[in-house]
């Protein structure tokens, strides 16, 4: 028995040993910043790269964007371009730029982004097949008149499309709203797009807001179906101007990465001044770095608010 | 011809001698020892001894009977009914002597009898639950069950049944079973009961563990206080296996499991949050505890509805014999119970209250603290339980209980200030003068009851019939409004005021009965059934729409829930090869009806025990168990808001399997080990979508995940002698994996502590003075550190946005947590038998800052005349050095 006994006290001990964690609290004050990479591309607007450097977050201190990197998209094995810097004069957040490069659906391409000082960093993604809008159509439109000169219309704005059966497929869905705002004289009209931005009430596992405007889609509980998204709105317009104003829905096929980031983001952004809310873990695909790599397909369809 | 001759002479005998002799022989009182247990040596010597005829015929006598040899004043009559027992020999008291003869025959005696009783406090006639009752002579034994009822049955014959009770003088019982029999014990509190401290408490006599744990609640009183208040929950934390919440959060975490998981019942009631003062303290108010009992593993089919433990407590039901009462005050809680019989010895009712007395404090600092940042108002924090017990024995088979419970918090923060600024903004100077107030309101209140019928069916079968209510309440209301007054030539007013309301509800109604048949000493049987209806409004949130109107939120945020669950279940407690081996097995059949559909799950359970050696036991068991309901925590920390949410169309159950391993041994001189190994694996589990918060549609923001846990517990206690103690140690790890947190990579829990110590310790100076102190030590909780920030600005299209990347979920560690406390403990009873008990303490002695949280947070520095905003890293603390002292009073 006091064999028994001692072999239960050993075991206690090794495993006490073992069972040792990790170091407590780092010292955040030793911080090594990280190359951070920004870039969404499609299929028209070339490649563009922000490149920056990260900071501690006890660092409240402006973004250093970092001009002197060398920038480079791959296709697998194969140097495709060499970016330039977009001009740096008066931009505050300059960017890398193709040139050459016209992204087509379905190739992967790779990023590479080396900087003096820096560990080069990689990210690989791709633009997904493009998913076209069924229809848009402005449904139970109600017209009430404001104060003088102004109408208030509510209606909701219902985006029709078909999500392809047998893939996963993730959506990012604007919805901008095109006012014709009259000038002084009142004969010229100027064109503006104001994107629609939801709060975060609207967020569900695979509905998010996102923080730059419109809603970020996961197809898991839709796949290969025909989806109605019904977007309830509010507006305020000058009764002069409401015959042409108009809705853009702008509906983007986005890879995995894409819906990741920005549902990460957008999720912190939406959390951050909730207290003791636990941290979203954000999602990154620069291998060594910080950001996102990530290419969208997009189809746009234009709906008058009032039938012309 | 001896054999015809000696009758003839005793009569002749006998009849000479009568007139001598009178029944006053019989109850002559006397002490005695037999040298050996020869019926006719003994007869010999009591007639010598005291001078008594005595006439027997040697030949009808056994050579040897089983009788004790020792007598200590105790009448003639027993000493005969001993001997004699079993033999078929009868007395009788004639003229001439005490004559012994074989009597009529004796009726036709069954292989058992059934001896069924009831376990009771002398004094206040209390029942015992967990009394050990033993036959001495046959080694049967068996324990008294929730209502202080045992049966056991037994051979006919003599019988010493032995009744036992930690810190009561264990009473022994001697007669001659001839027949069914009902028997009252009451048992006399021991004059000093420090004597035997052990906290926790096995289980005692039955030879079986399990990781189940008795709180003895006077022992618990003797535990440092903190803020002078005895608190249940702390002792439980205080165990192996069971983690904590930092200070100021509270919470239990059993074996790796949610605070959710484990199943808080008071009289058959769940109490579904058992905070006060954010954890500090729990609602139970220990001067009406009667027992606690908390089950980590290798759970009985009795037992379902939670998948990490069970803390079973019991009320006291009230003083039947006097009217008493008793009070106690501490630094920031009062209390006061008073108990009494109805009807004597019939019915008792037992009312107790218990009120914060906080705020003669935090009243005035907290209009201070306002006072000195330029505002008026207040924060105010109460909190109340109201505990009423009653109880009636309608017949000697039949009794009814009825107890009631309520607690309440309530937390206010009001405020307001004004102010008129001159500003100059694009060059033109303005005067304008500026009102703020604000309202915010938390509270959340508990509301139980529960209506028993104990009934005896049978002499081995016991029923109990209980209606349960149980109903939790939270609510937080806030109000703030914003005046603005432009003092110019044309003056203007501008107000903005924003309402809130947040709301949530459950609310349960159940039905049971239980069976309790005692079909033979090692061969137990327990069966019953459950049902209940519940009602969720799991949040409710009402913004002022302009202040014209109240206004719900879209979708399912406020759906009511119905659901209606039940449960069977059945469970044998055998113990085979002469009770070295134990065995509970059962099976729970739960199911839940939700939203058109049905969830049902099967529950086995086993868990054996075996006696290795001279008091080794080897422990093992298995475990399912399933909840139908979900804890959700919208924060990082516990707080009232966590919303309990139910098993919908779309959430199925959460399940867990336990498996156990252990050994237990007694050591020398009152030292006790336990090591006990765990392996736990969670499906189903319920959980926030990560980013989500609690005012979201709970239904469309929470994610469907597993977790594990594994460990050892270990147990060195000891419980005899002036020192008495014990050390608990737990060794655990414990982790989650959600498809919709960390991106659906497995992390650490929260709690997962690698390491957990627990010393705790009383020394006893003398009966009236102890001194009582423990140590905690644990790993730090697992929390996301920032690692990184970084401006997300997506070339032409998004503003920039800063970002913090915390790296993986809960990859790092806070500091460990440690912790002393001490309390001195003295008590004092007056010549009236009034009794006192002072503590003068102190918690977390040498003040350690241990974090509750950290967070990144903005503060604003003044560089070069301008205003400069900075990150820091800031720990939150609570709760450091606490003196404390502690008066009660019982009359």
């Amino acid at each position: 028995m006091r064999k028994l006994l001692r072999g239960v006290f050993s075991f206690g001990l090794l495993t006490f040993l073992l069972g040792c964690e990790k170091p407590q609290l780092k010292d955040l004050t030793n911080y090594t910043p990280r190359l951070v990479v920004i870039s969404n591309f499609t299929t028209h607007d070339g490649i563009r790269v922000q490149v920056s450097k990260s900071r501690s977050p006890l660092d409240n201190g402006p973004t250093e964007y970092l001009t002197n990197a060398r920038v480079e998209i791959w296709e697998e094995d194969k140097l495709l371009e060499r970016l330039i810097i977009s001009d740096t004069r008066d931009a505050k957040a300059p960017y890398f730029s193709s040139e050459i490069i016209k992204p087509r659906i379905g190739v992967d391409y790779t990023v590479k982004v080396a900087v003096k000082g820096f560990e080069t960093v990689t990210a690989t993604s791709r633009i997904p097949e493009r998913v076209s809008l069924d229809s848009v159509v402005v449904e139970d439109l109600i017209a009430s008149t404001d104060e003088p000169g102004f109408v208030r219309y509510k209606f909701d704005l219902s985006i029709y499309f078909t999500d392809p059966l047998a893939e996963r497929n993730f959506y990012h869905v604007n919805v901008f709203q095109k006012n014709f705002l009259p000038l002084k004289d009142g004969i010229d009209k100027v064109e503006e797009l104001t994107k629609l931005i939801f709060g975060s009430e609207v967020n569900s596992n695979y509905i998010v807001a996102n923080y730059d405007g419109g809603l970020l889609i996961d197809d898991k509980l839709i796949n290969g179906k025909s989806i109605k998204i019904p977007i309830p709105i509010a507006i305020r317009m000058s009764d002069h101007a409401g015959n042409m104003d108009e809705m853009i829905v702008e509906l983007r096929s986005v890879s995995e990465e894409y819906y990741l980031f920005h549902a990460t983001v957008s999720r912190q952004q939406g959390n951050q001044d909730l207290p003791f809310s636990d941290p979203v873990v954000l999602f990154n695909n620069i291998r060594n770095g910080q950001g996102i790599f990530a290419g969208y397909s997009q189809a746009n369809q234009a709906v008058a608010i009032k039938p012309r | 011809m001896k054999g015809k001759l000696l009758p003839a002479l005793m009569i002749i005998a006998s009849f000479a001698v009568s007139s001598l002799y009178g029944q006053g022989a019989l109850d002559r009182v006397v002490s005695i020892t037999f040298e050996d247990p020869s019926p006719s040596k003994a007869l010999l010597d009591l007639r010598k001894t005291f001078d008594l005829n005595i006439v027997f015929a040697e030949n009808q006598l056994p050579r040897r009977n089983n009788f004790p040899l020792t007598y200590q004043r105790k009448s003639i009559r027993f000493i005969l009914d001993a001997i004699l027992a079993n033999t078929g020999l009868v007395y009788r008291n004639e003229s001439t002597g005490i004559v012994i003869s074989k009597g009529p025959p004796a009726p036709k005696l069954r292989a058992r009898y059934t001896v069924q009783g009831i376990v009771e406090i002398s004094g206040n006639a209390e029942t015992l639950i967990n009394a050990n009752v033993v036959d001495i002579k046959q080694k049967e034994g068996t324990n008294s069950n929730e209502q202080g009822i045992f049966s056991l049955s037994l051979t006919p014959g003599l019988t010493q049944l032995s009744v036992s009770f930690l810190g009561f003088k264990t009473d022994t019982l001697h007669f001659n079973l001839q027949q069914d029999t009902f028997i009252r014990v009451s048992l006399l509190r021991e004059p000093q009961i420090m004597d035997a401290v052990v906290i926790p408490a096995a289980q005692q006599g039955d030879g079986m563990d399990f990781g189940h744990y008795n709180f003895n609640m006077e022992q618990i009183q003797l535990m440092p206080k903190i803020v002078g208040e005895t608190d249940l929950i702390r002792a439980v934390q205080m165990l192996p296996g069971v983690q904590s919440g930092p200070d100021g959060v509270g919470g239990v975490f059993v074996r790796g499991g949610e605070a959710g998981h484990n199943l808080v019942i008071i009289d058959d009631v769940p109490v579904y949050n058992f905070n006060h003062a954010a954890g500090v303290l729990s609602v139970f108010n220990t001067s009406i505890v009667k027992s606690a009992e908390l089950l980590k593993g290798a759970f009985p089919a009795r037992y379902a509805g939670r998948l990490s433990s069970v803390l079973d407590v019991r009320m006291r039901d009230g003083n039947k014999d006097y009217w008493t009462a008793s009070g106690e005050v501490g630094l920031v809680s009062g209390r006061l119970t008073v108990e009494g019989p109805i009807v004597k010895n019939k019915s008792s009712l037992l009312l107790a209250g218990r009120a914060s007395l906080l705020n003669w404090m935090l009243k005035p600092y907290s209009r201070n603290f306002k006072s000195n940042k330029g505002e008026n108002g207040e924060s105010t924090y109460s909190f109340y339980d109201f505990n009423a017990k009653f109880n009636l024995e309608i017949s000697e088979k039949d009794r009814l209980f009825f107890s009631f419970y309520r607690g309440q918090d309530k937390y206010e923060n009001n405020g307001d200030n004004q102010d008129t600024l001159n500003l100059i903004i694009n060059d033109h100077f303005g005067s304008f003068r500026y009102h703020q107030i604000y309202r915010e309101k938390l509270y959340w209140t508990n509301t139980g009851g529960s209506l028993r019928w104990s009934h005896i069916l049978g002499k081995k079968l016991f029923a109990n019939s209980t209606l349960t209510f149980s109903q939790l309440d939270v609510n937080i209301a806030t109000a703030s409004s914003d005046t603005v007054a432009i003092i110019s030539a044309v003056p203007a007013i501008l107000f903005d005021a924003d309402y809130g309301n947040y709301s949530s509800s459950i609310r349960d109604l159940g039905a049971r009965t239980d069976f309790h048949w005692d079909i033979a000493p090692r061969n137990k049987v327990r069966f019953g059934f459950r049902i209940q209806r519940n009602n969720f409004v799991p949040g409710l949130e009402e913004y002022d729409d302009n202040y014209k109107q109240f206004v719900r939120p879209d979708g399912n945020i406020s759906r009511t829930v119905l659901t209606t669950g039940w449960a069977l279940y059945i469970e044998n407690e055998r113990r085979f090869f002469s009770r070295r081996l134990y065995c509970n097995y059962g099976l729970n059949w739960s199911g839940w009806s939700v939203d058109n559909r049905n969830y049902t799950v099967f529950e086995p359970r086993l868990a054996l025990s075996y006696l290795l050696a001279d008091s080794t036991y080897l422990e093992a068991s298995a475990s399912r168990m399933s909840q139908f309901l979900h804890l959700l925590s919208g924060t990082n920390i516990g707080l009232p808001t966590d919303l309990w949410v139910p098993s919908t169309g779309q959430i199925g159950p959460e399940l867990a399997w336990q498996y156990t391993l252990g050994i237990r041994r007694s050591l020398w001189r009152g030292w006790n080990l336990s090591v006990e190994g765990y392996y736990k694996q969670m499906k189903n589990l319920v959980n926030y979508s990560e980013g989500a918060n609690f005012l979201d549609d709970w239904e469309q923001n929470i994610t469907i995940g597993t977790g594990r846990a594994y460990g050892l517990d270990f147990l060195l206690r000891k419980n005899s002698g002036r020192i008495n103690g014990y050390l608990a140690y737990t060794l655990g790890k414990t982790d989650r994996t959600f498809p919709q947190i960390n991106l659906g990579k497995t992390y650490p829990f929260k709690y997962d502590h690698r390491h957990d110590l627990k010393i705790w310790g009383d020394y006893r100076f003398s009966p009236w003075l102890d001194l009582s102190a423990s140590w905690i030590f644990s790993s730090g909780l697992a929390f996301s550190l920032p690692q990184d920030a970084f401006t997300v600005e997506v070339p032409g299209v998004s503003p920039p946005v800063t970002v913090v990347d915390y790296g993986p979920k809960n990859s790092a560690r806070l500091p460990a947590y440690h912790r002393f406390d001490v309390g001195l403990n003295i008590h004092v009873q007056s010549l009236h038998g009034t009794k006192h008990q002072f503590q003068i303490g102190a918690y977390n002695v040498y003040s350690r800052r241990n974090p509750l949280y950290y967070q990144l947070r903005t503060v604003y520095v003044e560089e070069q005349g301008r205003l400069k905003e900075e990150k820091e890293l800031v720990g939150v603390h609570l709760l450091p050095f606490l003196p404390s002292i502690n008066y009660s009073v019982k009359f």
